[in-house]
């Protein structure tokens, strides 16, 4: 397998505060890794740093060979990494499927151009782009609340929308930002079971954030836990449970990981 | 050079008279991040109101006549201030900010035309509270009664602001409030007075700056609040919005270009000075000259 | 050209009603009727800005001024000196054609100072860009002030009234416009991207969006139609004022877009018609209430101030 995304030693720096340091991967394509940490150990900046809203204070990030470190958050989309957002950041006055549609927005061919006319080639691909919105969200089961306006949806099918439209935009690289925060245990197993299809169908690679450990030890084959901006430990999910440092980042003290 | 320094003197004047109105602005945008655009009106009410205790008895001639009309103005713009906080602004706290700042211009406009069809549409010949007399004459250098009359009054009011905002509980809480409203309410700070007492305070410096404008300029009108309270914002922009100290360098620094302008090229590009100003700070410097930038979280 | 009936009978309808407008109704409601088209298209092309976009463009009239003088100029200055083409152009429509070209002259000049004026001012913050855009507005007004060729503040005058008179054709042919594509563009899912950058600008650029280019778009052609519309007020006018486009004149504009809904395309149609009746209802109450008309522009400031009030309550109740 090919190397998709590649950190060197990334650091993100505001004022006198370090919140990334070190930071030194690779990611393969179609790999799920996952990303864990306690509170502030800067999982969300690494997200905002590898999608361009923070550029890095130090080092260089290459995503299929390709320099994107300097890189605005259009543009990195534009290459293929896609995101969604810890606070869920749809678009609340916007319906459902427009949610959808607007993130079509790079692939669409027709131009505003062919709306002011009212051209065949804009009804045509417009009906497409309708039906390829309705299928995505078919899948994530959110069809029937197509018409609603996003803001009136519940939390957890705002969480999913959210990643309909992250995979609207056709991305080689999918980061989620804990999707599975604030949904019930039943929520969570279609939820695991939904982004396992999503990576073998789509040949997608994701890099998930989560706090929940067992939607993490469940995913994802191998796992990076940062804390306070460093890479604390890196490796397969039964390598990590028994991490006497990872442990201690969590608990303060020795603990067994599987009985959280 | 004679005429330089002669022009600086005007526009520090002139100056000290808009960094009165942008001490209103700022601090009303640190606390409820809003242009009240009626700003300028309560302004223009100042010297209205000036020009009516004249007329209705009070005496004029001395100093304590000045300080007497200048308190009425500030009492009665203060009033003003905290019943437009209270009936316009308050029932739109939620709101957004847009809503707000179109209240705000409607406000504005309701205090233009209440005041044209109340005062007239005239400009009104000021009264001459003091009178105009030359204390300094060097080398051709001219420092008037009245210059100096706006120096001490904009110094001695500076620094009272300056005390409450700095020594008193009120100040304190006025900038704990301007950081953050929940947290403020959450110690216990009654944030909805804290705000009304903003008003109050800004409405007061707008009153005095009013009374100032009045005896230096020969007339008063209606309409007198536009430009000025739309150039004391852009003053209060260019030291950095939200910033007091900010306010009174803006306000300095727009005074004095705009009376450069006028005296070495034209007077009609003088309306135009204070926008380019802005422009200017806006894309060099958007924060202003004391501000700090902040970024959004993600 | 599948859209080809529609335009022809769209045209023939506006000119039919010219002509029946004409007959039936005397000249000075007549001019409300024209003011009503101007205000649509001015109101909704900074609908487009303010509404769908969420900018706040405080500058609006600044626009129309640029379009006006501009238009006015080529009309004044320039077409006289196109004679030579007299003999290409058949005499019928010879005025239609240079009137055409006048307006697009004024709506490009328009829309490029929007260009210009966007490049600075678009990376502002909601607040900073109104004041930025009022004070463009404001320059722009002081620079024909200034301009001794279009007479200064005495005004540009000896501009060329619309040929063949059919005032109310080309008023509301330009709104019709204006409306169509401002409609069209938004409910497409291509022009969904205004809407985007309106509700979330970080949202927005993580799905490849450029929000700045999405915002000059929006300002862009916001600011050609601002300038179609004030093509046509000059020369309805045949004399304008630097003081025809000051800032009273922009705040207008913002309170029909807020009035009619941020956003919705036929609320600020109605609110820009509304907005415009008003004064002209206010001025001419039946006796009971006619001296209320003496306060019309308090009552017009104190309803933009209760509407506001009553919006926000509404809102208040939606978020809790």
């Amino acid at each position: 397998m090919k190397t998709l995304l590649k950190v060197e030693q990334c650091g993100i720096q505001f004022g006198g505060l370090k919140a990334l340091e070190g930071l030194d991967f690779e990611l393969k394509e179609g790999e799920l890794l996952g990303v864990i940490g306690p509170n502030g150990a800067g999982k969300t900046t690494f997200f905002n740093l590898l999608t361009g809203v923070y550029p890095p204070s130090s080092g260089r990030l290459f995503f299929k060979e390709q320099l994107v470190t300097a890189l605005k958050p259009h543009q990195i989309n534009q290459a293929g990494i896609s995101r969604t957002f810890q606070n869920i950041r749809l678009f609340l006055n916007l319906s459902v499927i427009d949610n959808v549609c607007v993130a079509f927005y790079q692939h669409i061919k027709y131009s505003l151009w062919d709306v002011i006319w009212q051209r065949k080639k804009y009804v045509e691909e417009e009906k497409q782009l309708k039906a390829k919105a309705l299928e995505l969200l078919t899948r994530f089961d959110l069809h029937k609340q197509k018409d609603e306006l996003a803001k009136n949806l519940p939390y957890g099918d705002q969480r999913r929308l959210e990643m309909v439209r992250a995979l609207a935009t056709q991305p080689k690289l999918l980061l989620l930002d804990e999707p599975a925060a604030g949904m019930n245990p039943t929520e969570k197993k279609a939820l695991i079971e939904l982004i396992r299809h999503l990576h073998q169908e789509l040949k997608l690679a994701i890099i998930l954030i989560e706090h929940d450990m067992s939607v993490v030890m469940e995913l994802c084959p191998r796992i990076i836990v940062l804390d306070y901006g460093v890479v604390i430990a890196e490796g397969e999910p039964d390598y990590i449970r028994q991490h006497p440092v990872v442990i201690e980042a969590y608990l303060g003290e020795k603990k067994d990981v599987k009985s959280m | 050079m004679t005429e330089f320094i002669q022009q600086l003197i005007n526009g520090l004047a002139w100056g000290s008279i808009y960094a009165l109105i942008a001490l209103g602005y700022t601090m009303v945008y640190g606390i409820l991040r809003l242009i009240n655009f009626a700003h300028g009106e309560v302004y223009m009410m100042g010297a209205m109101t000036g020009y009516y205790a004249v007329q209705w008895g009070m005496g004029t001639g001395s100093l304590f006549h000045l300080a007497a009309v200048l308190c009425i103005a500030m009492i009665v713009c203060s009033l003003l201030g905290w019943a437009i906080e209270r009936g316009a602004y308050r029932p739109m706290r939620k709101a957004p900010r847009l809503n707000v700042l179109i209240t705000a211009i409607g406000v504005s406009l309701f205090l233009q035309f209440s005041g044209q069809y109340i005062f007239g549409a005239d400009p009104k010949p000021f009264p001459p509270l003091i009178e105009n007399k030359n204390i300094l004459n060097f080398e051709g250098i001219v420092l008037s009664n009245i210059q100096l009359t706006i120096f001490i009054s904009s110094i001695l009011l500076m620094l009272g602001l300056r005390y409450i905002v700095l020594k008193t509980q009120m100040g304190k809480a006025m900038r704990a409030v301007s950081y953050d409203h929940t947290a403020s309410y959450l110690v216990g700070i009654n944030v909805n007075r804290v705000i009304s007492f903003t008003f109050i305070l800004g409405s007061a410096l707008a009153g005095a700056a009013g009374i100032l404008v009045g005896i230096s300029n020969p007339t008063v009108n209606p309409l007198m609040g536009l430009m000025p309270g739309i150039k004391a914002f852009v003053a209060a922009v260019l030291g950095g919005i939200g910033n007091i100290p900010g306010a009174l360098i803006g306000g300095l620094i727009m005074g004095v270009a705009e009376t450069m302008v006028s005296g070495y090229l034209s007077g009609t590009y003088r309306d135009a000075l204070a926008f380019i100003i802005l422009i200017l700070i806006l894309v060099i410097r958007p924060q202003g000259l004391l501000g700090k930038t902040t970024q959004e979280k993600v | 050209m599948k859209q080809a009936p529609a335009i022809v009978l769209t045209i023939v309808l506006l000119i039919l009603s010219h002509y029946l407008l004409n007959a039936l109704i005397n000249p000075y409601y007549l001019r409300v009727i024209l003011l009503i088209g101007l205000s649509i298209t001015l109101a909704t092309s900074l609908n487009l800005i303010n509404g769908y976009t969420g900018l706040f463009s405080l500058g609006h009239a600044g626009f129309m001024a640029v379009g006006a003088y501009s238009a006015a100029a080529v009309s004044v200055f320039l077409i006289p000196k196109l004679a030579f083409l007299n003999g290409l152009i058949p005499e019928l429509i010879r005025g239609e054609v240079f009137f055409v070209l006048s307006l697009l002259a004024g709506a490009c000049a328009a829309a490029l100072v929007g260009f210009m004026i966007g490049l600075p001012t678009l990376r502002l913050r909601g607040d900073y860009l109104a004041i930025a855009t009022l004070g463009f507005a404001e320059i722009i007004k002081v620079f024909f002030n200034n301009l001794e060729a279009v007479g200064k503040a005495k005004g540009f005058t000896g501009i060329p009234a619309i040929p063949h008179a059919v005032n109310f054709f080309w008023v509301f042919f330009i709104a019709v416009t204006c409306v169509w594509v401002v409609g069209k563009m938004t409910s497409s899912s291509k022009g969904k991207d205004f809407a985007a950058v309106r509700e979330d600008e970080i949202a927005s650029s993580s799905l490849g969006l450029s929000h700045f280019k999405v915002k000059m778009k929006a300002f862009v052609i916001g600011s050609f139609f601002a300038g179609l519309g004030g093509g046509v007020y000059a020369h309805l006018e045949g004399t304008i004022y630097p003081e025809n486009f000051n800032i009273l004149k922009s705040i207008e504009f913002v309170v029909m877009v807020v009035l009619g809904g941020m956003g919705r395309l036929w609320g600020v149609v109605l609110a820009a018609a509304f907005l415009t009746l008003l004064p002209e209802l206010l001025r001419e109450l039946p006796p009971p209430f006619s001296i209320l008309s003496q306060f019309r522009m308090i009552l017009y400031s104190l309803i933009i101030i209760i509407t506001m009030l009553i919006r926000s309550k509404s809102f208040a109740k939606s978020i809790n």
